[in-house]
């Protein structure tokens, strides 16, 4: 039998203790290939997967799986092709699939009136904007989702139909409603003087 | 032409094909209020983009780098089926057998 042990490690079909089979090198190829092309989309993933769950602990959880489950499958991801829309349709999968049950909760629907819908320890994480980020937080979950994919991760409706796996007029009928909802929401939050001197200039 | 805000959102983002955006286009001229919604959803837009990604710090980087070099490499899974495996060991074994034979008649 050693003999034969022998003879399958020099055709290489043996390589470490687990008897495992791979060409020499492609490995390190791959993960470097994965650290120079899907890494860099961490930051902007990151931002989605927080808007999408509304907080820091869920926000970490579905971002480390999907990139997890794109180097899984990054074998079978075609270099140069659009590698974030293939991250963020990963990304969206997984946070329908494993995640849905866990983000789903009452404290999620909170109106912007009544405070932030999320922490407020929470607010450290944003630098500016946390106006319309309590209003965004605060759309429902599809309309939200669509709203980040265009407006603030610029995807086009052709990719955003494609992470989101829903035809392109529901993709232009949710960005219709969640901007709608969003001014809605930013126009009830402004302060009641600005209001009266809008409502004064249109009297 | 009647208002359609759908279309106008599409037309905000340029995603309407020619004669859509055009019929769009000569409704804006003539619909104060569908010029109203493309002006406040172009201004939206314009906040939405420059929005500051929250980000939780670098250990995070760091956590995720850790997590993926714990993982087994795709190309690690034996991707060679169980049965051509023992097809392989037991050619092995064979050549490994006649070679032994061969050094024994030489002998």
């Amino acid at each position: 039998m050693s003999t034969a042990v022998d003879a399958m490690s020099r055709v290489g079909v043996l390589s470490g203790a687990e008897g495992g089979v791979r060409e020499a090198g492609a490995e390190e190829r791959l993960r470097r290939r994965f650290e120079t092309e899907a890494l860099p989309h961490l930051r902007s993933l990151y931002g989605t997967a927080y808007r999408m769950t509304r907080n820091a602990h869920d926000a970490e959880d579905l971002v480390q799986e999907t990139l997890l489950r794109a180097f899984r499958a990054f074998d079978g991801y075609a270099p140069g092709t659009n590698i974030r829309a293939w991250l963020y349709t990963i990304l969206h999968r997984v946070s329908t699939d494993a995640f849905r049950k866990k983000t789903r909760s009452p404290k999620t629907v909170d109106l912007p009136e009544h405070g932030p819908a999320r922490p407020p320890e929470q607010e450290a994480l944003f630098q500016g904007g946390e106006e319309i980020e309590r209003a965004l937080s605060a759309l429902p979950e599809a309309f939200r989702t669509a709203v980040v994919l265009r407006d603030v991760q610029d995807f086009t409706y052709d990719e955003i139909a494609r992470i989101v796996d829903v035809p392109i007029g529901t993709v232009m009928s949710r960005i219709h409603r969640g901007r709608a909802l969003l001014r809605q929401a930013l126009e009830a939050m402004r302060p009641v003087d600005r209001r009266r001197a809008r409502l004064e200039e249109v009297m | 032409v009647s208002c359609n805000p759908e279309q106008v959102t599409g037309f905000v983002d340029g995603a309407l094909d020619a004669p859509a955006a055009e019929a769009v286009q000569g409704h804006l001229s003539a619909c104060a209020v569908c010029r109203g919604q493309a002006a406040a959803e172009r201004s939206l837009r314009a906040r939405l983009l420059e929005l500051e990604a929250p980000w939780p710090g670098e250990a995070l980087r760091g956590r995720i780098r850790a997590a993926l070099a714990a993982e087994p490499h795709p190309l690690d899974e034996p991707s060679i089926p169980a049965p051509w495996l023992l097809a392989l060991a037991a050619g092995a074994g064979l050549i490994g057998a006649l070679t032994l034979r061969a050094q024994v008649r030489t002998h």
